[in-house]
């Protein structure tokens, strides 16, 4: 390929007399050179330009070996070089170096031509001088003019410095760190001596020309950034046969390094000894093959070796103790053997005769040829950290023992306290066991006596006695239900409730009751409460119960005004969230209200409004605290509104999610009503809504001609008349057929004498009117519309409670029935009772007796009390299955009579295979009515 | 249901003819019908009598059919096909609405 | 060993020749396989048959494949036999198969099968089905007793069936394939492709023409089975049934001629039309149109009214057919049950009855049973009133006694028109 020839500016320095010139790879001559010049390098160039411009024209001038070297070097390297001065035929010594470089992207050289500064001195272009250049020797060489001995020693020296007849070699100049070109003198070089050095410096030099003494000796020299290194400098004098000093040479070496190293290694020499003497630490050695033993001064000071004593063994063992000399011993023979470790523990005795701990380690190993041939270790007083392990272990037994008594005491308490705990629910169930034993006697006897013939006085008495049993147990009730909750162990149930139902059942409660102290129950329920939601009924009745209870018990009606209780049940659609509702209860009174003080503490346990008001007004104080926490219990709140002498109002506030429940269309599906009369407010529009809501056609009709009401199904009548014989002739004056139903809205205390004269209509109580009685309107032809009454407020219903004996069973035949009862007085109770409903029954007074007697006769019924001696109901109840089991009989209903009525029994129950269960107390028409469940069927289990 | 018209006049006269008269004395038989049926159907219902419920449904359908009433027809079949698959659930939502197809039908006669 | 003689052919086109002292399994296998087959021990015997006979294939199962090798060798040379076209099968023991299996890829021998111990004998039949279409040795020599190929059972033909309709999806699509390309005018690739495909494609309707022409095969046997089974099914019903005109009359279900075996059938006779429209469209609407009355209001009168009885248990539609009956002179005599139905039947001369099948008690379908039980009352038209669609029922209905029915509520016409024709056809009778 051609290279065009471009004009490149040369670098002609003259000062330094260094050319710079551009040549191709290949050698071509790349820069200008001008003609007329008189620098020997362009002249040569010129020269052999005239004879070839392509030639390789570097080559040429420094010889094809030079060109070579120089182009390898700096291609192959990649970075500037320099080849030694080279002889160029005709203009002297160059130094040559060269910078690999691109032109146009195809590889050039730049080449620098610098005339080789020998200006003085010898060439040397021996062999020693290539060699000390290749080894990084610095070479020296001056020349005396003069015999130096001649001069004092001092201006010997100060000649010497400055004598200029002296060559430096480039590499001297190099690892000195002076510019190559530069010619320098040992004055140079003595400037920048380290001044410590300095002295040496002249010794050695002197000494060498005066004395002939060997010149070689390090000394600091400062580099160009003042740094100092240090340099082997050495020399000898050269002299004629005359004995003339000519001259002297030798080499500069760097041997900053190896110094360093040296002085590295000395330091962490130093640093060893003074570690080891200051730990105490102890380094010995001991060469097998020779046997002979080697040790420091700290080895000597712990194993108590006289400082004479060296190289045995015994020596450095002689105050060990015996024992663990032999250990010792083994310790080493095995070390030697697996070429491994030494590791004992040995006691020496000391100069005082107290013996010291002294731990010996040491390494075994090998030499070339794989002989075990040495040991090396250490040995250490080990004594002071001896006696604090001991301390340490000493304190933690001390401390394992503290706690471990403290965990102790611990579960002392813990137990004491729990069963503190299980004795106080010991106590209240045994309590409430306890009571209600004689209680369920009361209520017996007093439920029996009521059947006999009786005055009007009597009857009053017997009933107050009643009710006063009865409150007591609801009394204990309460308490059981405080603790419960109080300890966390109350349980809720979650079924499907009806709202309408619950509200209907707890205000029919308080009917009669509020009845007869003329205070007015009003009720108000929304039509939009949920059909059913998932609540505990039992809880739910409960808080009701409460709230009403104390209403009804704080109103009063007197001349003033009239009494009233008004509840209402409401659905709070703001709060509501899809099936979640918030259902809100409100019970309000115009009764003697509360202060702020008693607001503030009316849901603690044991609080009323005042001490007097328990004497008054009875009650437990239980109530509210109870409801507060079913309430919590529940996810709902309660408020309290009251003002002295007005009256209050208690909002219950319930989240209740509604629920499916899968039940029936309501009875008066697709039927056509038509509303007559009238009752409060928009009572009318609500009853018509509700009504719908149970799928009626409704119509409400205001005029009654003959004709409208033909076609009507069902007609309704809200009376309007004030007592009985108005609301008779509004009935009688509907222009009805036999084929319609009637359904009469009316006051209660009307209810049963209107029923004599109208056996075949539905009557609804309207004081107040409630949205479940409405559910029970149906088109059947027997009226049997019955309220969900409790035991001891209505009075009417016990008595029509049917008690009549169900079979004629007397004493003569064998008794189907087993009563198991421990309690005399509850054995003679229940045989009365049954008696009563005309069944005879044999009695075992424990499980025992009681199993026995089931064993050898045939019952249909078994009942047993369920704490009895000797054998328990339940065990009494386990027995009789398996019993039956073996004789593949029928089983048997056993019904349990419990008495303290908690959760967990009825599992229990059911669990040790009862059939049923009725808790004390017991009255008669509960008893008959569980007879007539099981006595003519056999269990299902 | 919706796409079904709840009354269609046309089936009557096409069994009866144009007699005005006649037609409303069938319609007004027919609404007569309709109640005891539709008690009698949730009667059933409630004491779980399927078949009963099937056989009062078919029976109303007839009429229904033949008056016109449409809507009510084909919820009544439905009612048939629930009580013979014995699907208490949806039984019961058809029942509470064929009430309000019986209450459209009304009012179409009125009209 | 032997060879069933009574079914050994005089000119075997198959011949195994062995070298065992006991049976040879592959032997009976393939003797049970096909007639055109005889066994022989290697020996005289054998190099005789393979003169005599000239085999086409033969079978060879000596000790070793080695053995077998060199006999066929010694035939061939030796005995310069074989000089015809033919194949040769090496039979083997199971641990020579891989040698056999060299042999064979090498082209000396057809294929291999290992007949000692014998692992597949479809395997062995396989092979000698391949090599006689190869050979076209004729079919029955090879197929007596193959009962395996005919015996497929349900599923495989369904499975069948559906790669055949596969393949008719693939020559439709080739189809339109083919004609998009045409109308493209691809012209650069278009006949190239043409010409590659159109042997393809011909290929492939060839073969959707032989599963099909099975296919529909299959379908005309299924519809002259069927046609039989209603001819006779209708004959157990009385003719005059035969009168139901509220039937639409498109008898025209689409079957495609199959290839062969269609007998020359009856015209289908009218009870089948019924059944056919019950499945097609039981819509009353598509009655005769108004003008195409077949019974002449009027023109046929009787000298006493006819006596129709309704048993209906909704009085609302019993009145209005009542209505309407007795609009058109009718007498009409009511029953709202079964029970009642049965009574009325011996009071009075029934012309003709209209009856509600569902009912509650005594339904429809069983009082007509009861109806026909009585005497002399087959000929009483009975007419069923019903909401129902189910063609099920239709059958069962016939098949209890019933002439007719009528879909609720119908029209006033409708319910005209079916008494008269009803009783017309009672007349005719």
């Amino acid at each position: 390929m051609s290279y065009e020839k471009q004009t490149i500016p040369v670098r002609y320095d003259q000062k330094d007399e260094t050319i710079c010139l551009l040549f191709s790879y290949h050698g071509n001559l790349l820069s200008d050179v001008p003609t007329d010049t008189s620098h020997p390098i362009y002249q040569a160039l010129n020269l052999q330009l005239e004879n070839s411009v392509d030639a390789n024209l570097l080559s040429d001038l420094i010889g094809y070996e030079n060109f070579e070297k120089l182009r390898q070097a700096s291609w192959n390297f990649g970075k500037p070089c320099s080849i030694p001065p080279c002889f160029i035929e005709h203009y002297g010594n160059w130094d040559i170096s060269c910078y690999p470089t691109k032109l146009n992207d195809t590889a050039s050289i730049l080449v620098n031509f610098t005339p080789s500064s020998i200006t003085t001195g010898t060439q040397l272009k021996n062999s020693f001088q290539i060699a000390a250049d290749a080894t990084g020797i610095g070479v020296w060489d001056i020349r005396f003019i003069d015999d130096p001995r001649s001069l004092t020693e001092s201006e010997c020296f100060t000649n010497l410095l400055d004598n200029h007849f002296i060559f430096f070699s480039q590499v001297a100049k190099q690892i000195l760190g002076i510019e190559i070109n530069k010619p320098i003198t040992w004055r140079t070089i003595w400037d920048r001596i380290h001044p410590d050095d300095q002295v040496t410096f002249e010794q050695f030099f002197t000494a060498n020309i005066f004395y002939d003494i060997r010149l070689n000796f390090d000394c600091r020299i400062a580099d160009m950034q003042n740094q100092y290194k240090w340099y082997t400098i050495r020399g000898q004098t050269l002299t004629d046969q005359s004995g003339l000093l000519l001259r002297m040479s030798g080499s500069l070496i760097e041997c900053t390094e190896q110094k360093e190293m040296i002085h590295s290694v000395v330091e962490a020499e130093n640093t060893k000894k003074l570690a080891l003497e200051a730990s105490g630490i102890g380094v010995w050695t001991g060469n097998l093959d020779s046997g002979y033993w080697q040790w420091d001064n700290n080895v000597k000071r712990i194993m108590n070796i006289e400082s004479a004593s060296v190289g045995k063994l015994q020596d450095w063992t002689q105050y060990i103790h015996p024992d663990d000399f032999i250990e010792l011993k083994k310790g080493l023979n095995q070390a030697i053997a697996e070429l491994g470790q030494l590791s004992v523990e040995v006691r020496v005795k000391d100069k005082t005769r107290q013996y010291k701990y002294v731990h010996i380690k040491g390494n075994v190993t090998t030499d070339v040829i794989s002989k075990v041939n040495r040991i090396d270790g250490i040995c250490h007083d080990t004594t002071a950290h001896r006696i604090a392990e001991k301390r340490m272990s000493e304190l933690n037994e001390a401390l394992e023992k503290t706690v471990k008594k403290r965990t102790m005491e611990l579960i002392q308490a813990r137990d004491l306290a729990e069963s503190g705990s299980m004795a106080k629910s010991n106590f209240l169930a045994m309590m409430s066991h306890e009571i209600r034993t004689p209680m369920n006697g009361v209520i017996g006897a007093l439920d029996l006596v009521e059947n006999t013939p009786l005055n009007a006085e009597q009857n009053d008495l017997i009933e107050t006695a009643k009710t006063s049993a009865l409150n007591l147990v609801d009394i204990l009730n309460d308490i059981l239900d405080l603790n419960k909750i109080e300890a966390g162990k109350m349980e809720l149930e979650f079924i499907p409730v009806s709202i309408s139902a619950t509200v209907d059942n707890v205000i029919n409660m308080f009917t009669a009751i509020s009845e007869s102290k003329n205070v007015e129950l009003r009720l108000e329920e929304d039509n939009a409460l949920p059909d059913w939601v998932n609540t505990d009924p039992v809880r739910l009745r409960q808080i009701l119960i409460n709230f009403i209870s104390n209403a009804v018990k704080f109103s009063s009606t007197n001349n003033e005004k009239k009494g009233i209780v008004s509840v209402t049940a409401k659905v709070d659609q703001q709060h509501s969230l899809g099936q979640q509702k918030s259902i809100v209860f409100t019970v309000s009174d115009n009764g003697i209200g509360m202060d702020k003080k008693t607001v503030e503490r009316l849901f603690t346990p044991f609080t009323q409004a005042e001490a007097s008001t328990t004497r008054k007004y009875g009650g437990t104080g239980l109530g509210l605290a109870i409801c507060a926490r079913l309430c919590e219990m529940l996810g709902g709140q309660i408020e309290v509104q009251s003002e002295v002498g007005e009256g209050s109002t208690f909002t219950i506030r319930l989240p209740l999610w509604e629920t499916s429940h899968d039940s029936d269309l309501s009875a008066i599906f697709g039927v056509n009503v038509a509303i007559i009369g009238a009752l409060e407010e928009n009572k009318v529009q609500w009853l018509k809504t509700r009504l719908e809501q149970l799928n009626a056609d409704v119509s409400i009709v205001s005029n009654i001609t003959n004709d409208t009401l033909s076609d009507y199904e069902m007609i309704i009548l809200l009376a309007t008349g004030q007592n009985e014989s108005e609301i008779d002739k509004e009935l009688s004056d509907l222009p009805v057929t036999e084929a319609q139903k009637i359904v009469l809205v009316c006051p209660r205390q009307f209810k049963q004498s209107l029923w004599a004269k109208h056996p075949s209509i539905q009557i609804l109580a309207n004081n107040p009117l409630t949205r479940y009685s409405l559910e029970k309107i149906n088109m059947k032809d027997t009226q049997v519309i019955t309220e969900n009454t409790p035991h001891h407020t209505e009075k009417i219903v016990n008595k029509a409670v049917d008690k009549t004996p169900i079979a004629e069973n007397l004493t003569n035949s064998p008794s189907t029935i087993l009563l198991v009862e421990d309690n005399p007085l509850n054995q003679k109770l229940l045989l009365k009772q049954l008696s009563v409903i005309g069944y005879s029954a044999d009695v075992a007074s424990d499980g025992e007796i009681g199993l026995q007697l089931f064993s050898e006769n045939q019952y249909k019924i078994v009942f047993t009390d369920c704490h009895m001696p000797k054998m328990d109901g339940y065990t009494l109840s386990k027995n009789i299955r398996a019993f039956e089991k073996e004789h593949n009989t029928a089983p048997v209903p056993i019904i349990a009579i419990t008495g303290a009525a908690m959760t967990g029994d009825k599992e229990k129950c059911i669990e040790s295979g009862m059939s049923d269960f009725l808790s004390k107390p017991i009255e008669t028409h509960k008893l008959k009515e569980m007879v007539e469940k099981w006595h003519e069927r056999n269990s299902d289990l | 249901m919706s796409e079904i018209p709840i009354y269609d006049p046309e089936v009557l006269v096409s069994l009866i003819g144009d007699d005005q008269p006649l037609i409303e004395e069938y319609k007004k038989e027919f609404v007569k019908q309709c109640v005891p049926t539709l008690r009698g159907i949730a009667a059933a219902f409630n004491k779980n009598e399927n078949t009963e419920v099937k056989d009062q449904a078919h029976y109303l359908k007839t009429s229904a059919k033949a008056i016109g009433a449409m809507r009510c027809a084909a919820r009544l079949q439905k009612i048939e096909d629930c009580a013979l698959s014995d699907d208490r659930v949806s039984l019961k939502q058809h029942i509470t609405l064929l009430q309000n197809d019986i209450r459209d039908v009304k009012k179409e006669f009125i009209k | 060993m032997t060879v069933k003689s009574a079914l050994a052919s005089r000119h075997p086109q198959v011949l195994l020749i062995h070298d065992r002292e006991l049976e040879s399994g592959a032997a009976v296998i393939i003797s049970q396989h096909m007639e055109d087959f005889r066994a022989f021990k290697a020996g005289d015997d054998s190099i005789k048959a393979v003169k005599e006979y000239q085999p086409k294939i033969l079978l060879l199962e000596m000790n070793s494949v080695k053995d077998s090798i060199q006999y066929y060798v010694s035939l061939v040379k030796e005995h310069n036999l074989l000089t015809h076209p033919h194949q040769v099968v090496l039979l083997c023991t199971n641990k020579e198969a891989g040698l056999a299996y060299a042999v064979c890829a090498k082209g000396t021998f057809y294929d291999y099968f290992v007949s000692r111990p014998i692992y597949e004998k479809f395997r062995l039949k396989s092979i000698l089905n391949n090599l006689s279409k190869l050979l076209a040795i004729q079919e029955d020599a090879t197929q007596i007793n193959d009962t395996y190929v005919n015996a497929l059972d349900g599923d495989i033909n369904s499975l069948v069936d559906e790669v055949n309709s596969f393949q008719e999806n693939i020559k439709n699509q080739i189809d339109n394939c083919r004609s998009v390309l045409v109308n493209q005018g691809n012209h650069s690739g278009g006949e190239d492709i043409e010409e590659v495909l159109s042997p393809l494609i011909s290929q492939i309707e060839d073969e959707v023409h032989k599963s099909l022409a099975n296919f529909l095969d299959n379908l005309g046997k299924q519809k002259l089975s069927n046609i039989k089974h209603k001819k006779n099914l209708s004959k157990s019903v009385s003719s005059e049934c035969k009168f139901i005109k509220d039937i639409p009359d498109d008898g025209n279900i689409e079957l495609p001629q199959a290839s062969s075996g269609a007998e020359a059938e009856d015209d289908m006779p009218t009870d089948d039309m019924l059944l056919e429209a019950a499945d097609d469209n039981l819509e009353a609407e598509k009655l005769l149109a108004d003008n195409v009355l077949l019974g002449d209001e009027g023109v046929i009168e009787k000298k006493s009214p006819k006596k129709i009885m309704v048993v209906e248990d909704n009085h609302i539609y019993r009145d209005m057919i009542k209505k309407i009956l007795i609009g058109h002179k009718y007498e009409v005599i009511e029953a709202s049950n079964g029970m009642e139905a049965i009574k009325q039947l011996n009071k009075h001369k029934l012309d003709l009855v209209l009856m509600d099948l569902f009912m509650p008690e005594l339904d429809g379908l069983n009082t007509t049973k009861q109806f026909r039980k009585h005497s002399g009352k087959k000929d009483l038209p009975i007419l069923a009133l019903t909401g129902n669609k189910n063609k099920d029922l239709v059958v069962k209905w016939v098949s209890s006694g019933i002439n007719g029915y009528i879909m609720k509520p119908s029209s006033k016409e409708k319910i005209i028109q079916a008494v008269e024709e009803a009783l017309d056809k009672i007349k005719k009778n």
